[in-house]
């Protein structure tokens, strides 16, 4: 049995005893000792989490990246995708599948009008109006679902099973929603790469007064932006649905992670999204299997903070849009 | 082509043009000179639209523009070589060169200028894929210059292009300058070397706290004693 030095967990403790909290600890160095099986499972679950994370992140650190606007309606933007695949496949009875893109176009077109109406107005005022007014945008429209859908946890339709592979077990609906975050992270990224638009908001987001000497209507590129930050919701929530119940309330929880993995990652930038949604995801995972109740969403903000104190940067340094 | 009448402008509360006057005709490469802080490159942000005015009227080709957003500024074909650069230091220099051609007839021709531009600046060419912000202070100004052309301009503003450069990137720089007018652009510029830029330039201004004091023609100035004793240290 290796030794372990207990200083290393320091957790205020009520009630329960220390070896609540350094027994996993053992249990996880031992199964890494001996190679189980679990760690396996638990790292396909990390990967199958985290995946979504990142996207769940994406849309968040791409607005802030180019307007300086944490967006607060980030979350209910997320709720919006998962009610609507759910209505599109639920009252239309078309394949959530198809309800996907549905839901980004709608997010799409909803984040447009939220910028205009909301964060246009007061974009050039102090960073904290425009975050309580999209938290007034995030309570409005999470209830205004919860009156017209009721509060009550939904769930889209869909029996899609599991995979087996050596030993590892994948839950299809979640390997399908890590598979459609991965091709749209692809996609974004070759967006803002290579097409002409996608390097305006790359400029943009370098550069505010550079964009407007060389003549880029930022104005235009604001609102795009947020209109595709809010599409990347869309498309996270609709998968996100295609696993999990939800309720007007959902976003919340993955509001937050989406946070620390922004901050974690580096505010604005892709790659931190990405490595950030799968550190998270991890810890959600593993902490999830060997802690006790929430420990592990204590980690997460222990990180959170954390990084503010150490590397306030993130680990990519926000030099990517 | 271009007219400042009782131009006022500044930052916030704090008033930094107390009306300015001036123009620019089609073709002519113009002059503005003064001291720190006299309000040059206020006057130059305003004109582009990065300031707005606060009174008075920008007149282009007989339109008034002051009204009207950085972008569409850029698209009647007026064009800035910003004093602190303002480049995408995150973006290749490719990207930044790419990112100078936005309107429709400078995309038309974005190959073809890009071209142009590589071989104009040899070192840019050389630099192609290299982080612009991690380029030295003379490449970056370079590339701040080539990113303007690409915008095919029909005005280019320049707010001291020649800041920071050794002596013999000063004359490059006002080598390019010339060599763009020469192809039918007309030319604003505020620089430090003022005898250099007065022997270049059809006209010249004087600005001092916010107003023109003196407008004469380049030569004219280069005499004047004052001039040579404010500004050319003699
Ligand atoms: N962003 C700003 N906020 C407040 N005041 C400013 C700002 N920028 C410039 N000023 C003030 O406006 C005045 C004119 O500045 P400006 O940059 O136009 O001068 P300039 O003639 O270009 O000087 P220099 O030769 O040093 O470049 C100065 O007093 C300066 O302090
Ligand atoms: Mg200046």
């Amino acid at each position: 049995m290796p030794q372990i030095d207990i200083s290393v967990v320091t957790f205020p403790l009520q009630g329960g005893g220390l070896d609540r909290f350094t027994d996993p600890l053992v249990q996880f160095l031992t199964d890494i000792a001996n190679l189980d099986a679990v760690l396996l499972q638990l790292l396909a679950f990390g990967l199958l989490l985290g995946g979504v994370y990142a996207l769940t992140a994406l849309g968040l650190t791409m607005i802030f990246g180019v307007m300086d606007v944490i967006n607060f309606a980030h979350g209910v933007f997320l709720v919006v995708g998962m009610y609507t695949v759910w209505l599109v496949s639920e009252s239309l009875g078309i394949s959530p599948f198809v309800g996907i893109p549905i839901a980004a176009v709608v997010l799409f077109v909803l984040g447009v009008v939220v910028h205009v109406l909301t964060v246009e107005p007061i974009l050039e005022a102090p960073q904290q109006n425009q975050l309580i007014a999209t938290l007034g945008v995030l309570l409005i429209i999470q209830s205004a679902i919860e009156i017209v859908f009721t509060p009550d946890p939904q769930q889209v339709q869909l029996s899609l099973g599991s995979l087996q592979v050596g030993g590892v077990f994948i839950p299809l609906g979640q390997l399908y929603a890590l598979i459609i975050a991965l091709g749209t992270m692809l996609a974004v990224r070759a967006f803002l790469n290579s097409t002409d638009l996608g390097r305006r908001i790359r400029g943009t987001a370098d550069n505010r007064d550079g964009a407007r000497y060389v003549g880029i209507n930022v104005k235009r590129i604001n609102y795009l932006t947020f209109g595709i930050g809010a599409a990347l919701a869309g498309v996270a929530g609709a998968s996100i649905a295609l696993f999990q119940r939800f309720d007007p309330f959902t976003g919340e929880t993955y509001l937050i992670n989406a946070f620390v993995i922004v901050i974690l990652g580096g505010l604005g930038s892709f790659p931190g999204a990405f490595v950030g949604g799968l550190i998270v995801g991890m810890i959600q995972v593993f902490g999830g299997y060997y802690l006790p109740g929430t420990t592990a969403q204590v980690l997460i903000f222990l990180l959170f903070i954390g990084t503010l104190l150490v590397k306030p940067e993130g680990l990519f340094g926000g030099a990517d849009a | 082509m271009l007219e400042l009448s009782n131009v006022r402008a500044g930052y916030d509360e704090i008033e930094v043009l107390h009306g300015v006057d001036m123009t620019v005709g089609e073709g002519e490469i113009v002059a503005l000179i003064g001291s720190n802080g006299a309000g040059k490159t206020t006057t130059m942000r305003t004109i582009c639209g990065i300031l707005s005015a606060t009174h008075g009227t920008i007149t282009y080709r007989g339109e008034p523009i002051q009204e009207e957003p950085s972008h569409e500024i850029v698209e009647r074909g007026i064009v800035q070589v910003p004093e602190n650069r303002d480049l995408f230091t995150n973006m290749t220099v490719m990207d930044n060169l790419l990112l100078g051609a936005q309107t429709a007839d400078a995309q038309a021709k974005r190959d073809e200028t890009l071209e142009e531009m590589l071989e104009l600046f040899p070192r840019l060419a050389e630099r192609k894929s290299q982080r612009a912000g991690t380029m030295s202070g003379g490449e970056q100004q370079m590339l701040t210059l080539a990113r303007a052309l690409m915008g095919d301009p029909d005005l280019l503003i320049l707010d001291e292009p020649s800041i920071g450069l050794a002596p013999q990137l000063v004359q490059e720089v006002f080598d390019v300058v010339e060599e763009v007018h020469s192809q039918g652009v007309t030319v604003l510029m505020v620089e430090q070397n003022v005898q250099q830029t007065l022997r270049l330039a059809d006209r010249g201004y004087v600005m001092e706290n916010g107003r023109i004091t003196m407008s004469a023609p380049g030569d004219e100035l280069l005499e004047d004693d004052g001039i040579v004793e404010a500004y050319l240290g003699v």
